[in-house]
């Protein structure tokens, strides 16, 4: 969802018309369920296939900054950050691998990968009835054998563009509302949770993705954040959280140019 | 007619609210990049440092000379970066009468920044990381060994000046074209979402 795919999102009558009664209109959120630790494993349970970018990106190594254009051909697979981090907490909530189990046929496949994807994203604890997904170690091995299939599952860009959570991006972030977030999501990897991060620098779109959080540390500056980003299979990003200056900072990657963002949290509440 | 053209096009161009679109352009941090001065007195470490002045999104509009103290019995364990407890100081203002200023010298750990040295028995440390967000200060101090003092504490933000005699301007703009953003922006920013 890297650059551009939110430029829809205007702050006009209507939108914010539709918001206040979809908040009205939705039921009262339920009660938060104790986590137990999910044990991220990045080799394991991530997908073996990345989000591809819409644009192709020149980072300058030496200033950082950024020039893009248009990706020829056009990705098949691509603005689906939203997607792949919402599904990767599935697939940890919800989806328990047996390996030693014998495989089944893609259409079996399918259909245990719907059902995956169908789940709760927003719960914190792993599921007391999970899916059972046979002869796979883990998601990477799944998405690996079957990329179509999984991807198939994961449903349109529409999903990131139409994240229940992106209304929070228009409104200003405070340093205290940053802050606060870190200190939560401090707390919520180190009970086990897998929060999923909206990162953004609105209005600028040099920026606008959404990470999965897995592992956290302290630092001398402040916290070191380790995610999952849907945009890169190979290896998790750092976010760095820097408590001095109440910022967190997004390191660089082949997309962005690295430096300060804001943050906010997903998929955690019923108007997120 | 013009006006609710201009309103009709400013509700569909513009992204987000006026006065925080303001407000974020004019803000500025600071976080410190180099150490110039250390003096200690009886209370209080006072340092002098050059801070790189940016954006919020991380622009550099500049360098700045800062100063400021902490006190010794914050230093007697580990700070955390935003524990900080740093007094602003006036850069021109002349140093406590008692005040004594000491050698900065770097170390690779901050344990080997507190090994005794004949040569400094007391003197400031720094411990430089990769990040200089991450480096931090040891103070050494007659038997003492104060600190570290993380470089990032010494970070601040400010709104720039400009951005003030705008701010009812954008204020009434917002008022005028998303009363909505402006309806709800203080319930979110101040109550939480």
């Amino acid at each position: 969802m890297t650059h551009g795919v939110m430029r829809s999102a205007r702050p006009s009558w209507g939108m914010l018309t539709a918001l206040v009664v979809l908040a009205s209109a939705t039921s009262a959120c339920g009660p938060v369920r104790s986590a137990a630790p999910l044990g991220f494993v990045f080799e394991r349970d991530t997908f073996a296939f990345a989000n591809e970018t819409v644009w192709e990106y020149q980072v300058d190594p030496a200033t950082g900054s950024t020039r893009w254009s248009k990706r020829q051909p056009v990705p098949s697979f691509s603005l689906r950050c939203g997607n792949m981090a919402r599904a990767a907490r599935q697939f940890r909530l919800h989806a328990r691998f047996v390996p030693d189990a014998p495989r089944v046929d893609a259409a079996t496949y399918a259909a245990l990968v719907q059902e995956v994807v169908s789940r709760d994203a927003r719960g914190r604890a792993p599921s007391p009835t999970p899916v059972v997904i046979p002869g796979m170690v883990g998601l990477r091995a799944l998405s690996a054998a079957y990329p179509e299939l999984v991807q198939a599952a994961l449903g349109g860009s529409w999903r990131s563009y139409l994240q229940r959570g992106n209304w929070r991006m228009i409104f200003p972030f405070s340093e205290r509302h940053q802050r606060a977030t870190a200190a939560r999501l401090h707390r919520a990897v180190s009970r086990g949770e897998l929060p999923i991060l909206h990162v953004l620098r609105y209005p600028q779109l040099t920026i606008n993705h959404l990470v999965l959080v897995y592992a956290a540390s302290p630092t001398a500056a402040g916290i070191d954040f380790v995610a999952y980003d849907p945009n890169d299979a190979e290896g998790p990003i750092h976010i760095a959280w820097n408590a001095g200056a109440g910022q967190f900072e997004y390191p660089r990657t082949r997309y962005f140019g690295g430096g300060p963002v804001k943050v906010y949290e997903v998929y955690d509440r019923w108007f997120r | 007619m013009r006006t609710v053209v201009v309103l009709a096009a400013l509700v569909t161009t513009t992204t987000g609210c006026f006065t925080g679109h303001l407000l974020d352009a004019a803000r500025r941090r600071e976080r410190a990049v180099a150490v110039r001065e250390a003096w200690i007195d009886r209370t209080s470490l006072v340092l002098v440092w050059d801070a790189l002045v940016t954006t919020d999104l991380g622009e550099p509009r500049g360098r700045a000379t800062r100063a400021g103290a902490i006190p010794l019995d914050a230093l007697a364990r580990p700070l955390a970066a935003d524990a900080v407890p740093l007094e602003e100081r006036d850069r021109a203002a002349p140093m406590p009468p008692q005040a004594v200023r000491l050698p900065l010298r770097y170390a690779v750990r901050p344990d080997a920044a507190c090994a005794e040295s004949p040569e400094d028995p007391e003197a400031v440390v720094l411990v430089p990381a990769e990040d200089v967000t991450s480096s931090a200060l040891v103070v050494r101090h007659g038997d003492q060994c104060l600190g570290p003092l993380p470089l990032a504490g010494l970070a601040s933000s400010s709104i720039a000046a400009w951005a003030w005699p705008l701010l009812p301007s954008a204020l009434l703009l917002d008022a005028a074209v998303v009363p909505p953003l402006l309806f709800f922006a203080p319930a979110v920013i101040t109550m939480g979402e």
